[in-house]
């Protein structure tokens, strides 16, 4: 009996313990592999290099089959620099035959993604107050200057897409400029669209803000070029100011980076596009393995091959060393035996170059053309003979022609053609096309009128903010 | 002399008399019901008021009232006065004692059978039977229902050690003590039966199949119910059909089983779980898959490729939110309950069963040019853009290759397993191995599994205490699907040209003339870069019960269940393999010699339930049945993994041998994934259950609860739960008991609040910055927006339902029909893009119902001793609708091409109507969005609500066939009144892909003016969102046709074993459908979105069709 009653203590004590051990420390669970704020002075600097990082995506920079890569392969096969190949799956067909309509995922992903990084931005630069004392102030007004560069860059962007005008006092509709990151709040924030004029304004605001913060804290150290300084700032005034129209300003800040950065002689020059050197890269967007920006599929057997004319001109006197084996290749065997030349610029995984001097040469010369100041030749010619080939001596519309004949040859593959025509001629027509032309592509030719040179707001933008206004045609 | 006796017709048939051999008088045949009243019979009130009857009648009316049989001989009967009874209530006794008053004969109880003798030989009652000198020697036989003898079967003498077990003509002998002695009689796979033995010397004993009894069980998981006190909704489904089928994972059998249970089969990958959805989806962002529970542990759909489903018992499904809130968060969408199979007292018992058969691949209805067909497109349509001479052409046309023909293969299926049972009256066990080796019909792919499972349980005093412990490991090597890249071969293989061949003449893998770059050749990549994956599981179980002897009824359990699984994944790209080229080219140089992915995930989960359970009978007659169950429940997950990318396979081994250093100038460095989704969270639930049960007919239940979770905040963490339900068996009232035609009815309605935590990751409430890489140095990521107000998602199910069974049960039936509300539904807001961030934000967005009737149907078709038929069939219809949207809202864009609209189920398209081709231009013409006029230009705007691809319709209907040995069953299953986007389709239609294999739609494309097609020119705008690729996804399935054959007694018998089956059996034989792809049914793998089938996006592994060959023997 006595036996029992402890065997029956032992069986209690033991339901018991069992009981009373698992109570509610199991649902104290924290977070492993994220943190939920920006607690110290390297957290706010991972925070930074986390919109940069942005950048890197697909829809940016970056490209995947289909994918935007919306500022750096997409305005070249947009332009009439190349031309579809039949090895195309015709990915970007859409986008290349500006046939988008609203819910083109293209349109899109460029619009989410721009918004993403400045977002990011805007969330460094509101946790930049906590260290603007003591010891960390240097380090987080640095960070603001750049985050209020990077912001400004993707509005910029966006505007060169999205908008019917880049006239600096235009008051047609740019988009929304966001200045604010709604953490807790995202579904209420629904901004309109305000005016080119406007637009302009806060990039400005942003841009200006950005350099004296760097004159009064000091610029960052950046020998790899990953990072925005007071000079890549610079170089985003002056193409700002290009676009804008403010010429004369452009031009200094053109110069600015010109006086910064030497062109890469003949030797150096293939090396930019293996990144064996920084010569004359203002900024770059770094490859951590994974990133191939400009042209899917321009390796081996190509998406979209470099148009026929443009192949003359290239391996013509004007190409000098541009028609390095590193930069474009010709002869390469592609379906239906056509030979073809391909640009070979972003061949597999290499920084994207966001700005390189020599496009402030062309900025500058454009500009210097435009207000009818001496100086637009000589840049022009500078340009030329850094790169082996011959100067001229063109005058009037032969000059602007010339330097945007230069900006082509310079420039290809680096996101500027389409933009380039938007802004000046509104006309394509490409020759090469159709079967006759060895050629997927049929529809060749846009003209000045098309609804195509403005991109439509995104369809479900406007479904989840119905203050965005759609743009004309669409 | 001949002995017969009355036969309830609860019994399938009559067993003819001749079955028995003649016998001496004293022996009495007793026999089983099947009938669960059964052990509540005495004590009640019973009504018998007969005139002049004959005594058979008060009999039959005595059995259905109280469930007890009757045994006697023919020719007493034959003696028997017709009796008049007038007892409006009384007891049992007291019926009896009036039918017997001047009857030559008397009667006694033993166990629940009424046995009658002649008065010549008194009988004593049984309380006093004790005047037999021990030891008494017994015989007897055991049969099944057919009466065919029973070899083997255990038979044993409560509380004495030892025991014997039939020979090979059923037939037993044993020493008893006394008279009092009971004997246990059982087998595997049957029902136990005791019998207090009395007065009798030679017993005939017939045992029931167990599946039976177990489908007139319900298992919850906490307690067990017999079916018929049982107010909530459930399914049995019948294990003994469904484990011959050769199928890796379980969850796939389910199919057209149960009424409300939606399976998905999807993928023939062998392992691959399927979908499964209970009644409808009740949650959008957040898990829709139904919790499977399996000896009170969790598990996941991807478990069941490395457990043996032959050693489970069996599998109830609740659906009801008054079932389902016993599981509370966990089981919101269903919960599925498997028990395991337990051993039986008796001499230990043998049995193997192995299986041998193949695969094929069904044909596909996604169909591609064929040379001719291809080439005559190039040069006509498709402007020759390979620049093809005449003469070349002509060539071309002639070399014609199937490119199936290389990947898939005629593949083979074995499966053995040994298990062994026993054991006494105080311990009991059972274990098995098993072993499959199952071949997936894509060349090289498979899975081999090995299992082992032992359980055991032991009595002792009060305590009782068992273990169940399990392991399995299995080995599959799986190709990707669901890819849609030009290296994934299931996805590739439609862009292979019909007039290349894998092989060059010298047996190299051949380079397609479109280039390694654009697409890779498929059978090289099975061949060289196929990888695999290692599924490890350990499952234990443990729990320790105490009847509290001071307090009847009382009872301590703990029950401790823990589950390890670890999984092991290995990819490689071999050095000089196209995608090795492919990838060097597109992703970055450091991949041209090759690429290893290796990495590992382990996860152990503990759930601890501790548990007072009390049961009482009250009142005069017991007629109050009372328990009441109080539990304390913790659940915990917890995991970790690593894994990594490396370059560099320059070593002759293709495996991580094979990698060089990495190093700046090789630029061979690895990549580390340094966030693997380890799962981090815990549950901690109380909660009670009480159930009462008047007079066997009224029946209440109630449950309370109240869960924690740590996937929510500190503030909205706990949340409160309950159910209840009430059923009302009509058919034990007086006014029915003696009905003939109306052997049950039962009405029950239950209403039951359930919460859902799962789906949503450990902490949507949180914001988060993940980690990431810049410039080689570190950053953080804005990965998630945080809700800190984000609440339980909860679904509230109202049922209701009527249980009928008439002509002796020859019609069984249950109709139920429901309404559940999902409130404060998890949805992925999207937020605009100018709020930046991920993109859309967790949030409780709106209300959804989901509404449906359910028939389930058993008919015995015809039952004689030679022949039955019966036909099992269910329907279930779930109409869904969206109730309300948050901020006001009544419209979302759900993905792509899919809304979210208030008044319309989820998952329903929103695409502009594409209805046909312009005859003069070829190009593509639209339905504004009036539905009148006619357009050509694609414009978003005109885009409209159309329906959903979640099918409303599905079912299954199961014929079961015997003829002697000779059984035969084969399941139908269907499903209806859904759409399916066709993007797979798209990926050979699209214009842009001329150069690769096309669509053989495409031979009929438009090229000039007049001609009538519904393929554009192909200059046309190529549009997605349009209803072109929207198709019907209706099916008809043969899911299963089996064919087996036991062998007589005699031949066992002269071949020295005990029994012997064999069968024969087919899966999916037959699939009427039009939808263009291998199988309407495909996995959310092949979907663009997770948590939908709305679209068929990537690379299907085609399902099997699978015919094989066992046999079971046991010795």
């Amino acid at each position: 009996m006595k036996h029992s009653f402890f065997r029956y203590i032992l069986a209690a004590g033991l339901f018991g313990s069992v009981v009373f051990s698992s109570c509610t420390r199991n649902l104290d669970t924290t977070p492993q592999t994220f943190q939920t704020d920006i607690n110290t002075l390297s957290d706010l600097q991972a925070a930074m290099a986390g919109a940069y990082n942005g950048l890197k995506s697909s829809s940016y920079y970056d490209s995947y089959y289909g994918s935007p890569m919306a500022w750096s392969g997409l305005p070249d096969i947009m332009g009439d620099d190349f031309i579809e190949a039949y090895e195309s799956y015709g990915n970007w067909r859409p986008d290349a035959e500006w046939r988008y309509a609203a819910d083109d995922g293209v349109v899109s992903g460029a619009f989410t993604q721009a918004y993403a990084v400045i977002a990011s931005a805007n969330d460094v630069i509101q946790n930049c107050q906590g260290f603007k004392s003591g010891a960390s102030t240097t380090t987080a007004f640095q960070i603001e200057a750049q985050a209020r560069a990077l912001r400004a860059h993707c509005h910029f962007d966006l505007l060169r897409y999205f908008a019917e005008s880049y006239d600096r006092n235009s008051d047609s509709l740019a988009l929304p400029y966001v200045t604010v990151f709604s953490r807790d709040n995202p579904l209420e924030a629904k901004p309109s669209r305000i005016s080119v004029k406007a637009y302009y304004d806060s990039i400005y605001t942003d841009l200006n803000t950005s350099l004296q913060l760097f004159r009064q804290y000091g610029d960052i150290e950046n020998d790899s070029r990953y990072y925005i300084d007071s000079s890549c700032v610079h170089a985003m005034l002056a193409r700002t100011g290009l676009y804008a129209g403010e010429y004369a300003q452009s031009a200094d800040d053109a110069t600015v980076v010109i006086d910064n950065f030497a062109l890469a002689d003949q030797a150096t020059y293939p090396l930019i596009w293996s990144d064996a050197t920084t010569q004359e890269i203002v900024w770059q967007v770094p490859n951590d393995q994974t990133m191939r920006p400009g042209f899917s599929d321009n390796g081996d057997a190509a998406s979209y091959r470099v148009a026929n004319n443009f192949r003359d001109l290239i391996y013509g006197p004007a190409g000098g060393i541009r028609n390095d084996p590193s930069v474009i290749q010709r002869d390469i065997d592609g379906i239906g035996n056509v030979s073809r030349t391909l640009l070979y610029k972003y061949d597999g995984a290499k920084n994207f170059k966001v700005y390189r001097s020599s496009e402030m040469y062309l900025i500058r010369a454009e500009c210097e053309y435009r207000l009818g100041v001496a100086g637009a030749l000589d840049d022009l010619n500078t340009l030329r003979t850094t790169r082996g080939a011959p100067a001229g001596t063109e005058s009037g519309q032969n000059l602007f022609d010339a330097i945007f004949t230069e900006r082509r040859l310079e420039l290809i593959g680096e996101g500027h053609r389409w933009f380039d025509i938007k802004r000046t001629t509104r006309t394509i027509a490409r020759d090469e096309c159709g079967s006759d032309g060895n050629s997927f592509s049929t529809i060749c030719s846009v003209g000045p009128d098309s609804r195509s040179w403005i991109w439509p707001i995104p369809f479900n933008e406007r479904n989840l903010n119905s203050n965005l206004a759609q743009n004309p045609g669409y | 002399m001949q002995n017969t006796l009355y036969n309830p017709p609860v019994r399938p048939y009559p067993p003819p008399k001749t079955l028995y051999r003649a016998m001496k008088l004293s022996i009495i045949l007793l026999f089983a019901a099947v009938f669960q009243v059964s052990a509540h019979g005495f004590g009640q009130t019973i009504r018998v008021v007969e005139k002049d009857a004959p005594l058979e009648k008060i009999f039959r009316s005595i059995r259905k009232q109280t469930g007890y049989t009757f045994a006697y001989t023919e020719s007493m009967l034959r003696q028997a006065r017709r009796v008049s009874v007038n007892i409006p209530e009384g007891s049992l006794e007291e019926v009896l004692k009036a039918c017997f008053v001047d009857q030559p004969f008397n009667y006694t109880i033993i166990d629940q059978t009424i046995v009658i003798k002649p008065k010549e030989e008194p009988l004593t009652p049984v309380a006093a039977v004790d005047t037999v000198p021990s030891p008494i020697q017994i015989t007897g036989q055991v049969v099944d229902s057919a009466g065919n003898p029973l070899v083997n079967a255990s038979v044993t003498v409560k509380g004495m050690r030892g025991g014997t077990t039939t020979g090979t003509d059923g037939n037993f002998s044993i020493v008893v003590k006394n008279s009092k002695s009971v004997l246990s009689i059982s087998m595997i796979g049957y029902g136990t039966r005791n019998i207090t033995l009395g007065a009798e010397r030679s017993l005939h004993i017939t045992l029931l199949p167990v599946a039976r009894d177990l489908n007139d069980v319900v298992i919850t998981g906490y307690q067990n119910k017999a079916r018929r006190f049982s107010a909530g909704s459930s399914a049995n489904v019948r294990i003994q059909t469904l484990t011959v089928q050769p199928v890796a994972s379980f969850d796939q059998l389910l199919q057209g089983q149960a009424a409300g249970v939606d399976v998905k089969t999807g993928s023939g990958q062998p392992g691959r779980p399927s979908n499964v959805v209970i009644r409808g989806k009740g949650s959008i962002n957040g898990s829709t898959d139904p919790l499977y529970i399996i000896d009170g542990v969790q598990l996941e759909a991807n478990d069941f490729a490395s457990i043996n489903p032959e050693d489970f018992e069996s599998v109830t499904i609740l659906k009801d939110g008054a079932s389902t809130s016993l599981y509370g968060s966990r089981g919101a969408n269903g919960v599925i309950v498997i028990t395991t199979r337990k051993g039986r007292e008796g001499k230990m018992v043998v049995t193997y069963n192995n299986q041998f058969g193949f695969s094929e691949l069904p044909p596909s209805k996604l169909k591609v040019m064929n040379s001719q067909q291809h080439v005559d497109f190039e040069m006509n349509v498709a402007g020759n853009p390979y620049g093809w001479t005449a003469d070349q052409a002509d060539s071309l046309k002639k070399i014609n290759f199937d490119w199936q023909d290389a990947l898939f293969k005629r593949a083979p299926i074995q499966e053995h397993q040994l298990s062994i049972s026993g054991g006494n009256s105080n311990t009991k066990y059972f274990s098995s191995m098993s072993y499959l080796d199952e071949s997936g019909i894509l060349i090289h792919t498979g899975i081999r599994r090995y299992t082992g499972r032992f359980n055991i349980e032991h009595t002792e005093g009060h305590f009782r205490f068992g273990t169940n412990i399990a392991g399995g490991w299995s080995k599959s090597r799986a190709e990707n699907e669901g890819g849609q890249g030009t290296t994934n071969p299931l996805n590739n293989f439609l862009w292979a040209l019909p007039y290349e061949k894998p092989y060059t003449p010298d047996g190299k893998y051949a380079v397609s003339i479109q280039g390694p770059a654009i697409w890779t050749n498929p059978v090289e990549d099975i061949n060289e870069n196929l990888g695999h994956s290692y599924n490890t599981k350990a499952f234990g179980n443990g729990f320790l019960e105490f009847n509290v002897p001071w307090v009847s009824g009382l009872t301590l359990r703990t029950n401790l269940g823990g589950d390890y699984g670890q999984d092991e994944y290995f990819d490689i790209v071999n050095n000089g393999t196209q995608s090795a080229i492919q990838n060097g080219s597109n992703s970055g140089p450091q991949y041209a010699q090759g690429d290893l992915r290796q990495g590992f995930t382990k996860q152990f989960r503990y759930t601890i339930t501790n548990s007072v359970q009390y049961h009482h009978l009250l009142g005069a007659g017991e007629d109050h049945n009372l328990s009441i169950g109080l539990y304390h429940e913790t659940v915990r997950t917890q995991a970790s993994g690593f894994g990594y990318t490396a370059f560099g396979l320059l070593n002759p081994f293709r495996n991580a041998a094979g990698l060089v250093a990495g190093t700046a100038t090789n630029g061979y460095i690895p990549l580390i994934d340094n966030v693997v989704y380890t799962p981090d969270n815990g549950i901690v639930s109380f909660f009670g259950i009480a159930d009462y049960t008047y007079k066997n007919k009224f029946i209440a239940g109630a449950s309370l609860r109240r869960d924690g979770t740590s996937r929510l905040s500190k503030e909205n963490r706990w949340v409160n739960y309950g159910g209840v339900s009430g059923a009302y068996i009509i058919s034990e009232e007086n006014f029915l008991k003696n009905n003939k035609t109306i052997n049950l009815l039962k009405v029950k309605a239950s209403y039951g609040t359930v919460g859902n935590q799962d789906g949503i990751g450990d902490f949507p409430y949180l914001q988060a910055y993940s980690s990431g890489t810049f410039a080689g140095g570190s950053s953080l990521n804005l990965t998630t927006f945080g809700n800190a107000d984000l609440k339980w998602e909860t679904r509230s199910t109202f049922n209701t339902g009527v249980e009928i069974s008439l002509f002796d049960r020859r019609v069984t039936t249950e109709l139920e029909f429901y309404n559940s509300l999902t409130h404060n539904l998890f949805f992925n807001l999207t937020t605009p893009s100018t709020s930046g961030g991920p993109g859309f934000v967790l949030g409780n967005a709106g209300s959804m119902r989901n509404r449906g009737f359910e028939a389930s149907v058993n008919l015995a078709v015809i039952r004689q001793k030679d022949f039955e038929w019966s036909v099992d069939a269910n329907y279930s219809l779930n109409r869904n609708v969206i109730l309300s949207l948050p901020q006001g809202q009544t419209f979302q864009l759900y993905k792509d091409f899919q809304v979210l609209q208030v008044g319309k189920p989820l998952n329903s398209f929103y695409l502009d109507r594409f209805v046909g081709v312009d005859p003069q231009t070829g190009s593509s013409v639209y339905l504004k969005k009036d539905g009148k006029t006619r357009t050509n230009d694609y414009d978003p705007d005109d885009r409209v609500t159309l329906s959903t691809s979640d099918a409303p319709f599905h079912g299954g209907i199961t014929n079961n066939l015997r003829y002697k040995n000779i059984r035969l069953s084969f399941t139908w299953v269907y499903s209806y009144g859904n759409s399916v986007y066709n993007y797979a389709r798209t990926n050979i239609e699209y214009p842009g892909y001329v150069t690769a294999g096309f669509s053989a739609n495409a031979i009929h494309a438009w090229t000039t003016p007049g001609q009538i097609t519904n393929f554009p020119a192909l200059s046309d705008p190529f549009q997605y969102n349009t209803t072109r690729y929207l198709e019907n996804d209706k099916f008809w399935r043969l899911r299963n046709a089996m064919i087996s054959y036991s062998l007589p007694q005699e031949l066992c018998n002269r071949l020295k074993i005990q029994s012997l089956r064999i069968f024969a059996q087919g899966q999916n034989l037959l699939a009427i459908f039009k939808f263009q792809a291998f199988d309407p049914e495909f996995s959310t793998l092949n979907s663009s979105t997770s948590n939908s089938n709305g679209d068929i996006t990537g690379a299907q592994y085609p399902p099997l069709r699978t015919i094989s060959f066992g046999a079971s023997i046991s010795f």
